[in-house]
């Protein structure tokens, strides 16, 4: 099946940059050719005059499909033990849970779906298209996106009240040390079991993801905000693993060292109220630097806290404080796409790579009354608005 | 004195003003025109500027948390029907002023009692800057605030205290009711029958929080043929039924993804009721407990978006009128906030751009009762 996309302002994200009107053809799921008076026989063609097509939103750090919110019903906080790296999240989730819709209508064709923030280290991420046929292995393009782990109050929050550890922070980094020094402990067993087969450790599946974790094959996904951020730094340095900071509130009174640990940074919810503990700063400024200085940044909604159309309202906040438009989308497309590595397929509009593209009708993050037309996930129309 | 000059007024009435200047003087606007020479002034140049009037959050908890997560003083869900509780007690100006909220454009609020009782209290109007609680009220009480959703139900039902259903919430009302109209001295006596005699003989607004439509339905009837000046609230499932009723409107929040009402609003039956002239006013907290100050604005945008994906005739002035003259009118303080105009108080926001039709907008120059709050103070 093929389909071109005629007339659109493209924001590509990619190599050729922004094209001010331009076509996009896709054929088999994939983007085939990207330029000006493209014609295709037998494709399907999609008007986009007065449109800006961007690279389908990617989020990179959600719970869809893990919360139902008719029911309250969760899926992705097994809180029965501070570490629970054993499971994933991809076995907590309902394919047709309506938010994958709702994340549709408003452009994110991907989510990175992570464990919630009850435990210490929560469970693997997983990495799934907004739509898809069937099951959500068929939609998952990334099993292991990274290990989940939460620093302060929410596992606090958990086991504090049962007069368990960690009721304090100094408990969350001891658990987290804990964690590693076993993993590392379970890793040269394995080794030494190359020459002494007898050596070999029971298979240990919440050993074996941090064993993941510790080769670089998967980094850790901190759920964080301000001098929280400095224990993962530190934890980070000790053990030479790989991670990102997510949420980061208060990170511009830590810019330096964020800086200097080259780690991304995937920030937000902003929109709560200022408070004591974690919510002192809500500062969504501190992106525009980190972005200035190098820091791969990238905006959630940790949906289904916010609808998924706040995703994009988020970013416009960033260009409020001085972020240039197309920075600010790249924090919706490509740096995303690249923090949860997947990049190869998705986050820009390139030749090669996986049609899902989002048409707004208007430019997303600077015109606040911008909204999604219509949305394609592997070259097929996903969503579309009535009247479009 | 504070003049400022050349700026694009939008009056919050639906005119915008080009190039136009604006004089304030003793916390109150006191003149609006072309051209205007003042000697000793201290002058704002507003050239290419929005000047609007600042934002009212109608319905809000504004000032009445220490922070997020902290002890909530507007929440008393020791009894389901409070009328005779006051926000006014509840109101921590420190608090209020903690928020910042004029960071987004927002320079009063309607503070209200939380939505777990089926008559909460009265709520009162608060500007969001101010040194204490009396300097910053613009009234009390403002409204009596109650709730008819499940919150009530979901708040004392698992105690086995009515209301645990419908029913329960709508007998409570019926016996307050009957006893506003009995003569038996101790019904007299009774505060209860006290704070809500004023609302049944229409001197103070009520405000129940409706999320469906059955819910505003059986309030409609229960009020009908009493002089009620109603205001429904949250409304999620409103519709055109609603053109002619005698109620006014405070669209509950739509960014929380965890509300379920959300998917069921009809955008277009909100629309035709705006152009009907229905008074709509946006709000921010919905079932929230504590918000942040961006949350106003973004309910703006998402309408905004919402009209042009319909291709609703509703404009950004459209928008600015359910922000600030609408709430004011609802509320009962048109006569001293929610517009630019001679004689109202000087609640003025110099925006960099219309924060309605760009995110490139910030707050330049806020003034709350004629004080500058943010930017440049005369030296």
């Amino acid at each position: 099946m093929k389909r071109l996309i005629k007339g659109a302002k493209i924001i590509t994200m990619g190599a050729l940059g922004t094209l001010e009107k331009a076509d996009i053809l896709m054929e088999d799921g994939k983007i085939t050719a990207i330029g000006e008076g493209l014609e295709a026989l037998e494709a399907e063609v999609i008007d986009a005059k007065g449109l800006t097509a961007i690279p389908g939103i990617v989020d990179a750090h959600s719970h869809i499909g893990g919360f139902e919110i008719a029911t309250g019903a969760q899926d992705v906080n097994e809180m029965v033990k501070n570490v629970t790296a054993e499971v994933e999240v991809i076995d907590g989730l309902d394919p047709r849970s309506p938010s994958f819709k709702e994340a549709l209508a408003a452009g994110v064709t991907c989510s990175a779906i992570a464990p919630g923030s009850g435990n210490v280290i929560g469970g693997v991420v997983c990495a799934v298209k907004s739509a898809g046929q069937g099951t959500i292995e068929s939609r998952c393009i990334n099993r292991h996106v990274a290990l989940k782990a939460a620093m302060g109050g929410n596992p606090k929050g958990v086991y504090g009240k049962r007069n368990q550890m960690p009721m304090t922070r100094m408990g969350v980094a001891s658990i987290l040390r804990q964690y590693f020094r076993d993993v590392q402990e379970y890793m040269k067993k394995q080794e030494e079991a190359k020459a002494d087969p007898a050596k070999m450790p029971k298979w240990d599946p919440a050993m074996e993801n941090g064993a993941k974790v510790l080769r670089h094959e998967m980094p850790v996904k901190m759920h964080c905000t301000q001098f929280d951020m400095i224990t993962v730094i530190e934890l980070a340095k000790e053990f030479d693993f790989e991670f990102t900071l997510d949420h980061a509130w208060g990170a511009s009174d830590y810019m330096e060292p964020i800086v200097e640990s080259g780690c991304p940074v995937i920030f937000g919810p902003i929109a709560v109220a200022k408070g004591f503990g974690e919510s002192i700063k809500i500062d969504i400024d501190s992106v525009v630097e980190m972005d200035k200085r190098g820091v791969l940044c990238s905006i959630m909604t940790d949906g289904p806290v916010y609808h998924p159309w706040l995703i994009v309202e988020q970013a416009g906040e960033v260009v409020r404080y001085g972020a240039d438009v197309e920075r600010a989308i790249a924090m919706l497309t490509i740096n995303p796409a690249k923090t949860i590595g997947c990049d190869q397929r998705i986050g820009s509009l390139e030749i090669g790579k996986d049609a899902d593209i989002a048409l707004f009708n208007g430019m997303p993050t600077l015109d606040p009354a911008a909204g999604v037309v219509m949305t394609l996930v592997d070259g097929e129309i996903a969503y579309q608005s009535k009247g479009f | 004195m504070i003049l400022i000059r050349n700026g694009n007024v939008h009056d919050g009435l639906g005119q915008v003003l080009a190039k136009t200047d604006i004089l304030i003087d003793n916390g109150k606007i006191v003149r609006i025109g072309q051209h205007l020479e003042v000697a000793q002034a201290q002058v704002i140049e507003a050239e290419g500027k929005c000047v609007m009037p600042g934002w009212i959050d109608p319905l809000s908890g504004w000032g009445t948390a220490a922070g997020r997560g902290q002890a909530r003083d507007n929440d008393e869900t020791s009894d389901p029907l409070t009328p005779q509780l006051d926000v006014y007690y509840a109101f921590d100006p420190e608090s209020m002023m903690y928020q910042e909220l004029w960071g987004y454009g927002i320079t009063a609020a309607g503070v209200a009692p939380s939505s777990n009782n089926i008559l909460g209290g009265s709520t009162a109007v608060f500007k969001a800057y101010g040194k204490t609680a009396e300097a910053m009220c613009v009234k009390a009480p403002a409204a009596l605030k109650g709730s008819v959703d499940e919150k009530v139900k979901q708040t004392y039902g698992p105690r086995n205290i009515a209301p645990m259903t419908k029913m329960g919430i709508f007998s409570a009302l019926r016996e307050l009711i009957a006893k506003c109209r009995s003569d038996k001295a101790e019904d007299q006596k009774d505060l209860k029958v006290q704070a809500f005699r004023p609302v049944l003989e229409g001197r103070l607004p009520l405000i129940l929080n409706c999320n469906t439509k059955a819910e505003a339905d059986a309030v409609l009837s229960l009020f009908e043929k009493e002089p009620v000046q109603l205001i429904l609230a949250n409304m999620y499932q409103l519709d055109e039924s609603l053109k002619d009723k005698a109620c006014g409107l405070i669209l509950g929040d739509l960014t929380d993804g965890f509300n379920r009402y959300h998917a069921a609003v009809d955008y277009k039956a909100l629309f035709d009721l705006i152009k009907a002239g229905k008074p709509v006013a946006l709000s921010a907290f919905g079932d929230a407990v504590s918000p942040g100050r961006e949350i106003l604005m973004w309910n703006a945008h998402g309408l905004l978006a919402q009209a042009r994906r319909l291709g609703a005739e509703i404009t950004s002035e459209d928008v600015l009128k359910m922000l600030t003259s609408v709430p004011a009118q609802l509320l009962g303080v048109a006569d001293r906030i929610g517009s630019l105009t001679e004689g109202k108080d000087a609640d003025v926001v110099i925006w960099s751009g219309n924060p309605l039709e760009t995110f490139r907008a910030l707050p330049e120059t806020v003034i709350i009762s004629g004080e500058i709050v943010k930017g440049e103070k005369a030296a």
